[in-house]
């Protein structure tokens, strides 16, 4: 069953920020097709609204970006800068705990088990 | 699905109208791309781009959005990169030449005559330095139009900055420095401005043209 994404536009940045803690760099394509893949195709993530979060973050200074060239094309890879790598720990505490409370509150535990 | 030469023509005049900047331009390229390499049982055709463009970008207008808010972000990272290249200036490797510029103003101050001419001509040359970021950045910006590359999404943050120098360095002459300055300062005093100045734009000036060949004269000079 697809989730609607309305309800991951929140974690959106966390998810980003943990998938390139676990990956190291990616490029945009990559990154839907990543989250695609360990969601089974429940998540889709759309590239309207990859792209916005990565300039954010990339702004914010959480991100840095570099370029290769790949097929005769240019490929930009995303990392997460050193401010990047301690706010990923912070941002899934704060995941963690947002899904504990969610589960208290919409009595979601025993489906969970 | 392998694209042919001919299609990935057909690919970048179908995007190449849309997209202002290179960074933008690239990604929407490499995505499509990549995005087509996957699919195995269809065969080519342009509709298949319009797809991914309409279904996974929400279209072309709303790449123009998320370009325009790329391109407001872009304006603050240039001036945070700035900033933190000017601190590399007080760091190895980059400190040597600091270090001899320092060791100039020290001897400048040491040594100089008393005579406010010597002043002037310093800070003479410090409002005159203070347009090279501007020319560097005009120069630059001519040179790739005419090679035919779109610019940069940094181009308006590059731009911006390329003319802080100026409207800091002329404050203090006229308040110092100048016959008619509003404060009236010993020789001393005039010449400490005058060498911080001095000192001041020598890092801005050489951290702006770090910035600007690694960010956007290599990406644009390809």
């Amino acid at each position: 069953m697809a989730i609607r994404n309305e309800l991951f536009k929140g974690t959106l940045q966390t998810i980003i920020l943990n998938l390139l803690e676990e990956n190291g760099r990616m490029y945009g394509y990559e990154i839907t097709q990543k989250v695609k893949t360990i969601t089974q195709g429940d998540l889709l993530l759309k590239e309207g609204a990859l792209y916005p979060a990565l300039h954010k973050l990339e702004a914010e200074g959480l991100l840095e970006t570099m370029v290769e060239v790949v097929d005769n094309r240019v490929r930009k890879y995303y990392l997460l800068s050193e401010e990047g790598k301690t706010e990923v720990v912070s941002k899934l505490q704060e995941a963690r705990e947002f899904i504990n409370n969610l589960q208290l509150l919409l009595n979601l535990k025993p489906q969970l088990k | 699905m392998i694209l042919t030469e001919t299609q990935k023509t057909e690919i970048r005049e179908f995007i190449g109208t849309v997209p202002k900047y290179q960074e933008t331009y690239d990604e929407l390229y490499d995505h499509i791309l990549s995005s087509l390499g996957t699919l195995e049982n269809e065969n080519y055709n342009i509709d298949l781009v319009a797809r991914i463009v309409n279904q996974d970008f929400g279209g072309f207008k709303k790449i123009v959005c998320v370009e325009a808010d790329y391109n407001k972000q872009a304006m603050k990272n240039v001036m945070r990169d700035l900033r933190q290249e000017m601190k590399q200036q007080f760091y190895f490797p980059e400190l040597w030449k600091t270090l001899i510029i320092l060791a100039l103003c020290v001897i400048i101050y040491n040594y100089s005559s008393g005579d406010f001419k010597v002043i002037r001509i310093i800070f003479g040359s410090v409002m005159l330095a203070s347009f090279t970021p501007m020319v560097y950045y005009w120069g630059n910006r001519l040179l790739f139009k005419k090679k035919g590359s779109r610019p940069s999404i940094k181009d308006g943050g590059f731009a911006q900055q390329s003319m802080m120098l100026m409207q800091v360095a002329y404050a203090p002459f006229f308040i110092f420095i100048d016959k008619d300055a509003l404060l009236q300062v010993t020789y001393p005093t005039a010449l400490i401005v005058t060498l911080f100045m001095f000192f001041f734009s020598s890092i801005y000036i050489r951290s702006y043209f770090r910035l600007y060949n690694r960010n956007v004269k290599i990406l644009l000079s390809r």
